[in-house]
């Protein structure tokens, strides 16, 4: 097992201030003063008053929130599903291609990032839209009905999510599978696996920090979304990131944004605290018998 | 059993190159069988064949009289051991070697009691929790030959198993490797570009050439009797030389060799006078003598002298050739003295025949 060196040298102190200082002030001191303003009172005029209150978390707290938690974290949970889903083989695939088909291909995945993230989502109102193609072509087939919707409803909030965040789904595990030694499947070949037992047993073991990564990186920027359920969303679609923006913009009562946001970024703060401890106690117990 | 494991008139094109133009083999069960060449001589694309990693082209493998070319790796009754070891980094040693028999569905019971005793013939019980970053390159070696064996292959397959490995340890994991074929019987296909751990290890070798087998033989008639200038000059040291079948003696004929005189052979294959021939000379098989008053056609100038402790080995130029002779000892000529080289009788071999008569 590696020694971990318990001595900090000079430059490596040095080295680190810069990224230290910047995590300090676009991180540490925003979120520090959004916990802050949770705990102000809230004034008549939508600002923010002095001393100190703690009417903010208990309205926050009101249990009416619970359903909206809970839609958030589901459609989160299968977006992020349904991203490991197509990412992984494509990673695999990707890994797996010449070298100079690999650059041509990764270039593909993060083309989409060259339009405005609005004008995507827009452009898949439109694809849904009653009168889009995707809605006309499914009633001229039969399989939908012109009652029917494909706007405005979980399943779109959904679709929208898998298809934003696909990219950061695909660039972490191409990255893994790219380091991955593909010999090892024709080792498990060879001692007995099938193709798709060797891909269960072996290739995703091997990308297994890939998988970790994409998931956190899909899921928590999953819980955060306003845009997508405001745009393709009904009003039974709302997520937390709604409540949020509806507390800033409309009610302006940024205590209670406030609350809810930190409620939130805690949260998402267990999520990747409780994913280091793992990694370091894996670390220190070595394999799994 | 001759017809154990026979390679069938194997072809296998990668784009334009061919990487197996032909290739016939038996493989007797329970023998030690080495592929031995050059890289790209086509011995690894053989036993990836024969794994299943790669179908041929054309051409059968016929294992026990059943063809398994069309099966893929996990239904074939051999195993592998491969050049870099391929271990599961993710599974301990113990788990590395049970994950045959774990896709195999055999009982928990039997494959814990097995993996045990795989883990005792290799020696590596004391290792048996630890990870494979956790243990050295001989070790994992180790590892990976008890995690192909566990699973009882017909045939094991070795891919360079020693190449990764300084020559100390690979000299010692040879005379292992010998240890344990005798203890387990399986027959082992061994693909080496080494040729000395081809004759230590080997019952019989293939010696592969650009997709082709040059000869298959026993290691000591491959190093007496090769029979084409490359086996000759693969295996071992040797000088390649150039004469002309001049007559006949009364067991053999005379065959005229620049610089090294009028010769006598017993040729295997029929030969007539004014054939020309490339002879195979050991440089073991060559000695120096004092070249003072002898025909000065014969006499060569010792051009470099090497000590190698237990031989010497010169250089010598006569009639614009250059020899490599060995002699046991130390150095009994120096630098530019002239000497004649004699030959051994009876270790001349004839490796190439160009006949005069069409």
């Amino acid at each position: 097992m590696k020694s971990q060196a318990k001595k900090v040298c000079p430059t490596e102190a040095l080295l680190t201030t810069p990224s230290l200082l910047w995590l300090l002030a676009f991180f540490a001191v925003p979120a520090g003063l959004v916990l802050l303003l949770a705990f102000r009172p809230a004034d008549l005029h939508g600002g923010v008053g002095s001393g100190w209150s703690v009417a903010a978390i208990k309205a926050a707290s009101d249990p009416a929130y619970l359903p909206i938690w809970w839609r958030t974290l589901w459609m989160s949970g299968v977006s992020t599903l349904l991203c490991l889903l197509v990412a992984l083989p494509m990673g695999y695939h990707l890994a797996r291609m010449p070298r100079r088909w690999q650059g041509i291909m990764v270039l593909l995945v993060v083309l989409p990032f060259l339009t405005n993230f609005l004008i995507r989502v827009f452009a898949w109102k439109s694809l849904l839209h009653p009168d889009g193609m995707v809605c006309r072509g499914l009633i001229a087939m039969g399989l939908m009905t012109e009652e029917q919707q494909l706007l405005y409803n979980a399943g779109a909030v959904v679709v929208v999510m898998f298809y934003v965040q696909l990219p950061f789904a695909i660039l972490p595990l191409y990255a893994a599978a790219e380091k991955f030694d593909f010999g090892l499947l024709d080792a498990a070949r060879d001692l007995g696996a099938g193709a798709a037992r060797a891909f269960w047993e072996v290739f995703i073991p091997g990308v297994r920090g890939g998988l970790v990564a994409a998931s956190l990186m899909v899921f928590i920027s999953g819980v955060g979304q306003y845009v997508i359920p405001q745009i393709v969303g009904g009003v039974d679609t709302e997520m937390i990131g709604n409540k949020i923006a509806q507390r800033v913009f409309s009610d302006r009562n940024l205590p209670e944004a406030s609350a809810l946001s930190s409620m939130l970024l805690l949260g998402v703060l267990a999520l990747m605290i409780a994913n280091s401890l793992r990694r370091r106690l894996m670390a220190k117990e070595g394999p799994g018998v | 059993m001759e017809d154990f494991l026979v390679i069938d008139a194997i072809r296998k094109r990668f784009g334009n190159h061919p990487a197996l133009d032909g290739v016939s083999l038996q493989i007797r069960e329970g023998e030690v069988f080495s592929l031995l060449g050059p890289s790209g001589c086509g011995k690894t694309t053989l036993l990836r064949l024969i794994a299943g990693f790669d179908s041929p082209d054309s051409g059968q493998i016929l294992l026990q009289g059943r063809n398994v070319a069309g099966l893929p790796p996990e239904k074939r009754p051999v195993n592998t051991v491969f050049q870099n070891y391929a271990l599961f980094p993710h599974l301990s040693i113990r788990e590395n070697i049970a994950f045959g028999p774990k896709m195999a569905g055999w009982a928990r019971s039997q494959i814990s009691s097995e993996v045990a005793r795989m883990l005792a013939l290799v020696k590596m019980e004391d290792q048996a929790d630890k990870l494979p970053s956790q243990i050295s390159g001989g070790q994992k070696q180790r590892v990976a030959i008890a995690r192909a064996l566990v699973n009882k292959p017909r045939v094991l397959l070795l891919d360079e198993p020693l190449a990764a490995l300084d020559l100390k340890l690979r000299q010692h994991l040879l005379v292992e490797l010998a240890a344990l074929h005798r203890e387990v019987g399986t027959t082992f296909v061994y693909v080496t570009h080494d040729q000395a751990e081809a004759m230590s290890l080997s019952h019989r070798i293939a010696v592969m050439n650009a997709g082709r087998v040059e000869q298959v033989d026993v290691p000591e008639s491959l190093y007496r009797a090769p029979r084409t200038p490359f086996v000759a000059s693969f295996i071992g040291d040797t000088n390649l030389l150039a004469g002309s079948i001049t007559g006949t003696s009364s067991n053999g004929c005379k065959v005229t060799v620049p610089g090294l005189g009028v010769l006598e052979i017993r040729p295997e294959t029929p030969i007539t006078v004014g054939d020309q021939v490339t002879l195979s000379l050991r440089p073991e098989d060559l000695s120096l003598t004092d070249g003072k008053d002898s025909d000065p056609s014969l006499v060569g100038v010792v051009d470099e002298v090497i000590y190698f402790g237990a031989f010497t080995r010169y250089w010598v130029t006569s009639s614009n050739q250059r020899l490599l002779v060995q002699t046991h000892g130390k150095a009994a000529w120096a630098r530019g003295d002239a000497v004649r080289v004699a030959v051994d009788p009876g270790t001349l071999h004839i490796v190439e025949m160009k006949s005069s008569v069409q």
